[in-house]
């Protein structure tokens, strides 16, 4: 077949996509998976590890990803500058009042085959803090990834009726004085 | 709500539970006769239908302000599956069924500023109201109960913070006694950072990776 | 003598070190450096290529799987299925086709691979729907084994 007649095909396969992930509410870990399966083009059935065909991840609302347990007091970044004294060891937390962006930056970044395609394919990746995208990156996107874990709901945001349909439990005693 | 004449003066209509069971009064800002029954109240499973909520409702009549407590009829709810068992837990079989995400459930257990009520008003049996208020606690720190606070002393307002606050669940111990862990230790032998509460950990599952709580 | 080929002929003339030498450096002259013309240097050097050369005829073919299973994930995580249970399912309807096939067919032949996945997928719940108490399978597959008398 001519190359003229599947050069669609060819742009349809070839063609870089970019992916959506919302991070709010989600563990860095989780999304850091999603990028790289798709930093590294491994969603595709073409997929080789020198061909260079990862797709773009766009990651927003990063400043409002979820840590389980207490991670945020716990969990320690290290890094060192080469220098002597240049040991510096940073928590989640001041790590995330430093750059919003740095522990999704950094999970995805671990993630990642270390080989010399690493720093290319982190060049694919984009991530913000808040939910307002620039509009060259909206003209990009085309599809949106599901969230990987499901958000709880708050007590407030139940309403009324699924409260009541709630059985009780429990009954209250007639005299007790409830506060 | 600690004294019902308080509440006559903020004017807000409010579900009260009150040991009074017709309070009548009038506008006369004597401290009501707070009466609470000194003695546990343990037959009360199946025994009272109606659960003794009361309506605070104001009425005014001229110069007199009645306040009166009216007692709120009860929805019929559906009979629990095992009647029998002495903890609501268990009357319900909801043994290892609930985590910290079950608000409805959990807000249940607790009083309006978000602290557990006694288990001898609950009827909670010692292992469940454990790993109720281990619940409990998970949910405030996730901020799953954001209602349920102490309230704050009349005409405080809180400082505003720099930083929002940080999203977490599953979060075992308060937040001022964790230590970040500079050291980790050699590859055999991390410390680990706890998620999750091992009283917590025969609950149901349906996959099949078993529960998770050293990361 | 005897000169049965013409190698043999041409190696009858000049010393034996010297086809030695010579029959090593063939083996070497691709080789950087002094290692492509210097025996005791090449010696080494064609030693441990060999030696290389055997782990990686090996290598490859555990490489080679290890790529066509991570295609055949990416491709059959595109049919909602993860490839554990692609691969087991395949078996349990005891079609017989390759992780190389699969993966080939993955990427030239997409509509097969949907094909195989969807066998997959009706074999995989088959114990949900005769469950739920349809014992039938979806039109036009056919994922159970056909019971010879």
């Amino acid at each position: 077949m001519s190359s003229f007649s599947r050069s669609a095909q060819q742009w349809a396969t070839f063609g870089r996509s970019w992916y959506l992930i919302d991070a709010r509410m989600q563990p860095p870990g989780k999304i850091a998976v999603m990028c790289s399966v798709r930093l590294q083009g491994k969603h595709k059935p073409i997929y080789h590890a020198l061909s260079d065909i990862g797709d773009h991840v766009v990651v927003m609302n990063t400043r409002h990803i979820v840590f389980s347990g207490n991670k945020w007091e716990q969990k320690v970044y290290s890094s060192h500058s080469g220098y002597p004294g240049g040991f510096k060891q940073l928590t989640a937390v001041q790590m995330h009042q430093k750059d919003p962006t740095a522990i999704v930056k950094l999970a995805v970044y671990g993630m990642l085959p270390k080989n010399l395609h690493r720093r290319t394919m982190m060049q694919r990746l984009h991530l913000f803090t808040d939910d307002v995208l620039p509009d060259d990156v909206l003209r990009n996107l085309t599809e949106q990834l599901p969230q990987p874990r499901v958000i709880p709901r708050k007590l407030s945001e139940y309403t009324q009726e699924e409260c009541d349909a709630f059985p009780r439990l429990w009954t209250t005693p007639e005299d007790y004085r409830m506060e | 709500m600690k004294v019902v004449s308080n509440m006559a003066a903020l004017g807000i209509i409010k579900y009260v539970r009150t040991t009074f069971c017709a309070v009548q009064c009038a506008l006369t800002r004597n401290t009501l006769p707070v009466r609470l029954s000194s003695l546990p109240q343990l037959s009360f499973f199946g025994c009272t239908p109606n659960r003794g909520i009361r309506q605070v409702v104001e009425k005014q009549e001229g110069k007199t302000t009645v306040i009166e407590g009216v007692t709120v009829p009860t929805p019929e709810s559906p009979q629990p599956p095992n009647p029998t068992a002495k903890c609501p837990i268990y009357q319900w079989n909801l043994q290892n069924k609930y985590t910290y995400t079950d608000v409805l459930l959990l807000s249940q257990f607790i009083r309006s500023d978000g602290g557990m009520l006694p288990r001898r008003i609950t009827g909670l049996c010692a292992q469940e109201h454990n790993k109720i208020a281990i619940c409990v606690q998970m949910a405030h720190r996730a901020g799953l109960l954001p209602n349920h606070r102490p309230r704050l002393p009349e005409g405080h307002t809180p400082k505003p913070k720099p930083n929002p606050p940080l999203n977490r669940y599953l979060t075992r111990y308060s937040l001022k006694s964790v230590k970040p862990i500079y050291r980790k230790g050699l590859k055999w032998c991390k410390v680990r950072m706890p998620v999750g509460h091992p009283a917590l950990k025969n609950n149901v599952r349906y996959s099949l990776k078993p529960i998770y709580t050293k990361h | 003598m005897v000169f049965l080929t013409l190698p043999c002929w041409i190696r009858n003339r000049g010393p034996d070190r010297y086809w030695k030498v010579q029959e090593l450096l063939k083996n070497a002259r691709h080789f950087r450096g002094r290692k492509n013309r210097c025996y005791s240097l090449a010696v080494r050097a064609v030693r441990r290529a060999f030696v290389y050369a055997s782990k990686a005829r090996k290598a490859k073919r555990r490489n080679m799987r290890m790529l066509w299973i991570s295609r055949i994930a990416a491709a059959s995580r595109e049919h909602g299925m993860k490839y554990p249970v692609l691969i087991y399912n395949l078996v349990k309807s005891s079609v017989q086709v390759n992780r190389r096939i699969l993966s080939d067919l993955a990427i030239t032949e997409p509509r097969t691979f949907q094909a195989l996945a969807t066998l997959a997928q009706a074999r995989r719940e088959e114990g949900l729907r005769a469950a739920l108490g349809d014992d039938r399978e979806p039109p036009g597959v056919f994922s159970r084994i056909p019971q010879l008398q």
